[in-house]
């Protein structure tokens, strides 16, 4: 399968972020994409999401040749897109296990049956896997979860779900050393020639675990620059400036645009 | 027992039917002149069969640990006022279940009194038909006696609900939690004025209110005045009130893994609704308030 970016500006509140991204992940590929602050990179994986407070103005987001632009976000989970998300969302007095039958019986046939056995020995292996504790599945979903606790259930999430192409916004952020090796060996271990994964980070550090095919640096709304690992290794050490120079990127003017943190809690 | 009553309750051992032909008291507890006397360690039903009471008293004596359900079923108007004592060292806990088989109105008043280290704990489940009026004075007036309410409330189509509270802390180390989980769907409105009264000297008491509400349609409304009246200083309390949509974030959340927005949004609601079920811990009741939520959302 093939996720294709072609030529996208999205705007939020009337500014303008992304400027023309064009960006093509098969099957099987791992994509790192890293810039400075607010230039544009988690909105790219929200954008694919569909998330409703971005607007596409032009170009297009395809998934084998298809637009899914006009499609409602649950469709585009449904068709194989996973946003392990940067600030995942609390859902007071929902438990993970309902919520993850529920996503896994909507992806299901109308003929199929989710076997609740076997549906429990995966949940449970894999929660155990990634050192989650036990009582999770009747844990409320994200509640009380400490940083780290809500990055490794993204992560569950995602091994639950087998997504096609999976986007990681900063899974790295929160995440103490050992907890940072246990994700990254768990993503290298779901990494398989059906998943496509794109990882949004700032650091080296999650990427010392999962080895990209490709880095790509995203400044000012624009992917000014694609390469492999040695630009981590150029970029840990002397930041981004140098590709601005070395670009004539002047982006003085432009000011990150951020709507802010997610909240992680709910007024209600 | 002439009287219809709900098959779930009428197994039960101890069970008073209302109705306005007769009054059947099929429990061991005395009932004259208006009086109920509860002792010991029971659960007692009391079912109203469109039935308005007026000037119920219900005594609870020491030292008891007594279960309440307090059921009534209406298809028209009905008056409810009564009171409960709750003398010292006992624990009541009254879960009350207003139904209406048709749109309707019923106007409830209740008074409760509690003795030195009682316990008052009120489930309220208000999933009315039509309009509902409830008033309710609680006053603490020996040391150490407690209160704790869960009220939900979820108002369909044009229903209407009034709710007035009262909490009087009239002894030293009182304590007292209200909270009320609020949803208004379609046109309901639901108002509410939560009141909590520390009064001089009654110091070391605790007064929380706690308002949470969801409006689920444009036309919906909730309002909520929570209020905190507090003539002492060295008191706890705390007051608030959080009404609101749907949160956009917990819906982008549950899309992004597959559930359409009904799903995910009978998740979200079922997940406010919850804790509140939880709480009545009587698995038949649980069952039918789910069974009727669904119906209303």
């Amino acid at each position: 399968m093939v996720l294709e970016f072609k030529d996208l500006y999205v705007s939020v509140e009337g500014n303008r972020i992304l400027k023309g991204i064009n960006l093509k992940i098969m099957s099987g590929e791992t994509h790192a994409i890293m810039g400075p602050n607010g230039t544009g990179k988690s909105t790219l994986a929200q954008v694919c999401m569909g998330h409703p407070k971005y607007k596409v103005e032009s170009g297009d987001i395809l998934l084998d040749g298809e637009s899914i632009i006009d499609l409602s976000v649950d469709e585009r989970s449904r068709r194989g897109i996973f946003l392990g998300m940067q600030n995942p969302i609390e859902v007071p007095g929902v438990t993970n296990f309902d919520f993850i039958k529920s996503a896994i019986q909507k992806r299901m046939r109308k003929d199929e049956h989710l076997r609740i056995g076997k549906f429990i020995l995966k949940y449970e292996s894999a929660s155990q896997d990634l050192d989650m504790g036990k009582g999770l599945a009747h844990r409320y979903l994200n509640q009380g979860f400490s940083g780290g606790e809500k990055k490794r259930n993204e992560i569950l999430q995602m091994k639950m779900l087998n997504p096609k192409f999976a986007f990681l916004d900063e899974i790295d952020s929160g995440l103490d050393v050992d907890a940072l090796k246990l994700v990254g060996e768990h993503v290298t271990k779901q990494k398989s020639a059906d998943l496509g994964l794109i990882l949004i980070t700032h650091y080296q550090r999650l990427l010392d675990y999962i080895e990209p095919d490709f880095v790509h640096i995203m400044i000012n709304g624009q992917i000014v620059k694609t390469g492999n690992t040695e630009l981590i290794t150029k970029i840990d050490r002397e930041g981004y400036d140098w590709v601005k120079t070395e670009l004539g990127i002047d982006d003085e003017d432009d000011k990150p645009y951020s709507l802010g943190n997610c909240p992680t809690k709910s007024l209600v | 027992m002439m009287m219809k009553i709900p098959k779930y309750i009428k197994n039960h051992n101890n069970v008073i039917g209302f109705s306005e032909k007769e009054i059947d008291n099929n429990s061991k507890f005395d009932y004259k002149n208006n009086q109920l006397f509860l002792y010991g360690t029971d659960s007692v039903y009391l079912y109203l069969n469109n039935f308005s009471i007026d000037k119920l008293r219900i005594n609870v004596k020491s030292d008891s640990n007594i279960k309440l359900f307090f059921i009534s079923y209406n298809t028209k108007i009905t008056n409810i006022d009564f009171n409960i004592n709750i003398h010292d060292n006992s624990v009541v806990k009254l879960y009350s279940n207003f139904i209406s088989g048709r749109r309707t109105k019923q106007n409830v008043y209740r008074e409760f009194n509690l003795g030195y280290k009682s316990s008052l704990i009120l489930i309220n489940n208000l999933t009315y038909r039509g309009e509902f009026n409830l008033t309710e004075f609680i006053y603490l007036n020996k040391e150490m006696s407690n209160l704790d309410i869960d009220l939900l409330n979820i108002g369909s189509n044009d229903d209407i609900t009034h709710v007035n509270q009262y909490v009087y802390h009239n002894a030293k180390k009182t304590y007292s939690q209200i909270h009320n989980w609020l949803i208004s769907n379609q046109s309901s409105k639901l108002t509410y004025n939560v009141n909590g009264t520390i009064k001089k000297g009654k110091e070391n008491s605790n007064c929380q209110q706690l308002n949470k509400g969801i409006i689920l349609s444009e036309n919906g409304e909730i309002k909520v005045e929570p209020k905190l009246f507090i003539d002492e200083y060295n008191v706890k309390a705390s007051h608030g009130a959080a009404i609101g949509q749907i949160d956009e974030n917990q819906l982008f959340y549950l899309l992004s893994r597959g559930l359409s927005e009904i799903e995910a949004k009978n998740l979200i609601i079922s997940g406010y609704i919850n804790p509140f079920i939880k709480k009545i811990k009587h698995k038949r009741l649980e069952t039918q308030l789910k069974t009727k939520i669904r119906k209303l959302i």
